[in-house]
């Protein structure tokens, strides 16, 4: 459906957006994913042509737009402002890009009508843009692009100047609404939890490059650059040395089978156990997350770790406690390398 | 403690501290209202009063007499007609002008906008005399347009010093700067998204121009067409030393006649007219700045 290859743009001399390739399909649902500044924006902006690129293809439906105008895309924006025209009412605001495609009146009056239902706004038509609140303003600003039915629907960051809780509930809504309409979207955020729960496949980028691009589970799970591994989710990292396939992390013996050199393990908080024959730590911080409990422990080498466990047998602060790593991924110079398994020492084997 | 247990002491002290509040701001623009109504609205009044005031034998009679010889001498009515009529064309094309720049610094940076936007105010800090008089240098008969079209083997150039059309390019030069200002600030407040929204929806310029950007800043064009016509209509240098003999902006037809003529009668009868067609134009404004105002509250 839609085609983007080795697109680069360029901000004088710096590259905001660097050689960026990935194919969306037709009812598919992209997050672009990636902190201010990595260039996502731009790519989305590139796409609806409201930015030309210095090199690189975009095709959507098989037809180069590379160059094409932004009134001449088969593309709809939803930006992070609404961008609503405050002059105008609600009606008028949807109706616009049907007027300009030159729709007799009483078909746009009927299709308005239709969008402002899709997003369960049925008798907002004569309100004002300043009449409504964020979270309506933002279901106007969808209505006026699903309204013209464009092959792809991009948006730029369309919840985040919204509360939690409203943002929560209209990622649910345009999730159900995208899978019934079957909408081809690009989504750009730089919320993880965003991405995680809206995106069928996600974009990881960073400072204009892609890093990554899979299904969530995947990104989480098997990050395959050192840069996704921080980004996505909480990790406990420490560089270490690899010497003859052995490491220490941290005190915890563990096996790597790659060449001798340095290497940065990460642990998630969730594959810490506690286990006796683990390392030595002591709890210094414990947070109440509802579900879950988050504690923050120190090695004895002062090291800090973050853990996660259920409510039962919650830690005090000040408690000792022995965890174990079950999992840790390896990188050297930012890419992966392989998962690394805990090893028992000697000490650790007498212990238990 | 005391002021919980008594509300009603309470309120009394809230009152007098918004009394003491009101009389600071009383006293603040006692000043300047004070010199409003002693040097302006009373010699105003008594001025239109005086219009009304028709000599006859052994007095003067309250009627309308000398409005009526005003409409009913051609000449009069003449320079009422040729300056609201150069005044609504300069009006205009200095607003097209401003509009256009205005357009351009909005959607333009870099050193070229920077320099244009500078040249755009330059008339500000240009006295309306040495304006005048620059183009008559420029402009008039053997002037520098003259010799250099001659240079190029142009002939037969006609001067409009002298012609409505010397008033005119004056009032365009000298009414660019305010608008440009006022109509600039009015598209900075449109954002950029609402503009890519409508080209990201298909529409072109034109379309972007007359139903995005136009109708958000009607109001800054309204100040800005209000701020060039109450300039114009009361000009009286750029006319005085621009125009032709005759007819003439009333500016000039009301000075000369008070100073040259000594029939400050019907200066004063020429003056209210003017009043009356600028009080017009200025309750517009006015009125659209207040709209403005509750549009925000």
């Amino acid at each position: 459906m839609l085609k983007v290859q080795n697109l680069t743009k360029l901000f004088e001399k710096n590259r905001a957006v660097s050689g960026a390739t990935f194919d969306v399909a037709r009812g598919e649902l992209i997050c672009l994913l990636g902190p201010s500044g990595c260039g996502k924006s731009t790519l989305l902006r590139m796409i609806a042509g409201l930015a030309l690129p210095d090199a690189g293809r975009i095709d959507i439906d098989g037809k180069d737009v590379t160059e094409a105008q932004a009134n001449r895309r088969p593309t709809a924006m939803v930006f992070q402002s609404h961008a609503l025209w405050n002059h105008m009412t609600v009606a008028q605001n949807v109706a616009f890009g049907l007027r300009v495609q030159g729709l007799p009146k009483p078909e746009i009056a009927e299709k308005v009508a239709a969008a402002l239902t899709l997003v369960g706004l049925d008798g907002f038509a004569r309100r004002r843009p300043a009449e409504l609140s964020g979270g309506q303003a933002q279901r106007v600003a969808l209505a006026r692009c699903l309204v013209v039915e464009p092959k792809v629907l991009l948006m730029d960051e369309p919840f985040s100047a919204l509360d939690a809780h409203l943002r929560a509930n209209l990622r649910e809504e345009l999730k159900a609404l995208q899978r019934r309409l079957r909408l081809t979207t690009i989504f750009v955020t730089h919320d993880q939890e965003e991405a995680m729960e809206l995106a069928d496949r996600i974009v990881v980028m960073h400072a204009g490059r892609i890093e990554q691009i899979g299904r969530p589970g995947d990104l989480y799970l098997e990050p395959q650059t050192l840069t996704v591994a921080r980004f996505i989710g909480q990790m406990n990292e420490a560089t270490v040395t690899l010497k003859a396939g052995r490491a220490d992390w941290l005190g915890q013996p563990v096996a790597l089978p790659a060449p001798d050199g340095p290497v940065t393990l990460l642990c998630r908080p969730e594959d810490l156990q506690r286990d006796r024959a683990g390392i030595d730590v002591r709890v210094t911080r414990v947070i109440d997350l509802g579900p879950m409990i988050r504690v923050t422990v120190a090695t004895d080498e002062g090291a800090a770790l973050t853990w996660v466990c259920g409510r039962e047998g919650q830690p005090q602060t000040g408690a000792p406690l022995t965890l174990r790593p079950s999992r840790l991924l390896a990188y050297r110079d930012g890419q992966r390398l392989g998962t690394a398994a805990p090893v028992a020492n000697r000490i650790m084997a007498e212990r238990v | 403690m005391t002021s919980d247990a008594n509300p009603a002491g309470r309120s009394g002290a809230v009152r007098t501290m918004h009394l003491k509040e009101n009389l600071a701001g009383l006293a603040l623009v006692a000043a300047p209202l004070g010199l409003l109504l002693v040097l302006i609205l009373l010699p105003t009044v008594s001025m239109v009063w005086n219009t009304f005031q028709v000599p006859v034998e052994g007095g003067t009679v309250t009627g309308i007499a000398r409005y009526q010889a005003f409409f009913a001498d051609s000449y009069s009515v003449a320079n009422l007609r040729y300056t609201l009529i150069w005044t609504l064309i300069s009006c205009v094309t200095a607003l097209a002008i401003s509009l256009g720049i205005s357009l351009y610094l909005r959607f333009s940076e870099g050193r070229i906008a920077t320099m244009i936007h500078a040249l755009s105010l330059f008339p500000l800090f240009v006295p309306a005399i040495i304006i005048s008089y620059a183009l008559v240098r420029f402009l008039g008969p053997n002037g520098l347009l003259q010799l250099l079209l001659e240079q190029v083997g142009i002939t037969g150039y006609r001067t409009p010093y002298l012609t409505p059309i010397g008033p005119f390019i004056g009032f365009v030069w000298e009414n660019i700067p305010l608008p440009v200002l006022v109509i600039t600030a009015g598209l900075s407040q449109v954002s950029d998204h609402a503009i890519e929204a409508a080209r990201d929806l298909g529409a072109g310029a034109w379309r972007i121009l007359f139903e995005i950007l136009l109708p958000q800043v009607h109001r800054s064009l309204l100040i800005a067409f209000a701020l060039i016509f109450l300039g114009v209509i009361g000009a009286y240098t750029v006319p005085y030393l621009l125009g032709p003999p005759a007819p003439e902006m009333m500016g000039v037809f009301m000075q000369r006649t008070l100073g040259n003529l000594q029939r400050p009668d019907e200066a004063q009868v020429q003056a209210v007219i003017l009043m009356v067609l600028s009080s017009i134009v200025g309750g517009f404004y006015i009125a659209t700045m207040l709209r403005g105002e509750v549009g925000r509250k």
